[in-house]
């Protein structure tokens, strides 16, 4: 619960009861409640590149990008739970591609990379994730559209 | 010859791709009768209007729970928007403690989106009589 007062507002009300013969003081108090909730916003969805090789598909590839979630949650720290990585390809693409997923945050999360579903607790009620995600395929990549895919949830 | 086959562009918007915000985000109720009622707001921090979509789940797990209802179970906000979903908990037995998630999510997620952000409510409604 927040509360605040506001001096200035209590002086012009003096004053005017000042003029009016009658010293009394007023106080005006905002409150408000804070509740649990979460807001995620992925404000960078982030961009796959091929490795040199060919084998490699990810965001920490020359020209990749990871992508950027921002968690603003109030009143106590939630959780985040992130579904194990699963990649999408063109039809016709075959292979036995080994999906991972990494992220670390501004409050200090650190996970490596991974090919499981993870879970994790922010540090701090605002906090920033850089999310990166690769694909290794021996076999490589054909021409098409390919999507490394998680939901993460925000729950206490 | 490999490195020009595969690279491709997944996702690229300025707009954020993936955002919903829930709260609160447990709340617990009691009741003498079949029924509990819970409200819950949920939020689009989108800077555009986005149609969301809720599930009911297990507490500990993602299987459907049949026998709760969230009214609206989906809805158009516009942007920065915020709205009450009423959240009904159904055929509680006497004595029984229900456990259960609300989860929300943009129902269509942009083309080429990766991370869908979802949250989750945990809610419980104790039938006492």
């Amino acid at each position: 619960m927040t509360s605040y007062r506001i001096s200035s507002v209590a002086v012009a009300a003096a004053s005017i009861l000042a003029c009016t013969g009658s010293a009394q003081a007023a106080e005006v108090r905002l409150t408000g409640i804070v509740v649990n909730t979460c807001v995620l916003t992925l404000s960078t969805p982030g961009t796959l590149a091929a490795s040199s090789d060919g084998v490699t598909l990810g965001s920490q590839e020359l020209t990749g990008l990871p992508a950027v979630l921002a968690v603003i949650s109030t009143g106590t720290r939630p959780t985040l739970n992130f579904t194990a990585p699963a990649i999408t390809g063109p039809s016709g693409w075959t292979g036995t591609p080994t999906v991972s997923m990494a992220y670390t945050s501004l409050s200090g999360l650190n996970q490596a990379y991974t090919t499981s579903a993870t879970q994790a607790q922010p540090a701090a009620l605002l906090d920033t994730l850089t999310i990166n995600a690769k694909s290794v395929n021996s076999t490589g990549y054909i021409s098409g559209t390919y999507t490394i895919a998680s939901t993460v949830t925000c729950q206490q | 010859m490999r490195r020009a086959l595969a690279i491709v562009l997944v996702l690229a918007a300025a707009a954020p791709a993936a955002a919903v915000g829930l709260g609160p985000l447990t709340a617990e109720g009691l009741t003498d009768g079949p029924r509990k009622a819970f409200y819950l707001n949920i939020m689009n921090p989108y800077p555009v209007a986005a149609e969301f979509e809720t599930q009911t789940v297990d507490y500990d797990d993602e299987m459907p729970v049949s026998r709760v209802q969230v009214i609206p179970s989906t809805i158009k906000l516009g942007a920065g928007r915020m709205a009450r979903l009423l959240v009904i908990a159904n055929d509680l037995a006497p004595g029984e403690m229900f456990k259960f998630r609300v989860c929300a999510e943009r129902s269509t997620l942009p083309e080429g989106v990766a991370i869908n952000a979802r949250v989750c409510s945990k809610l419980s409604a104790h039938r006492v009589g």
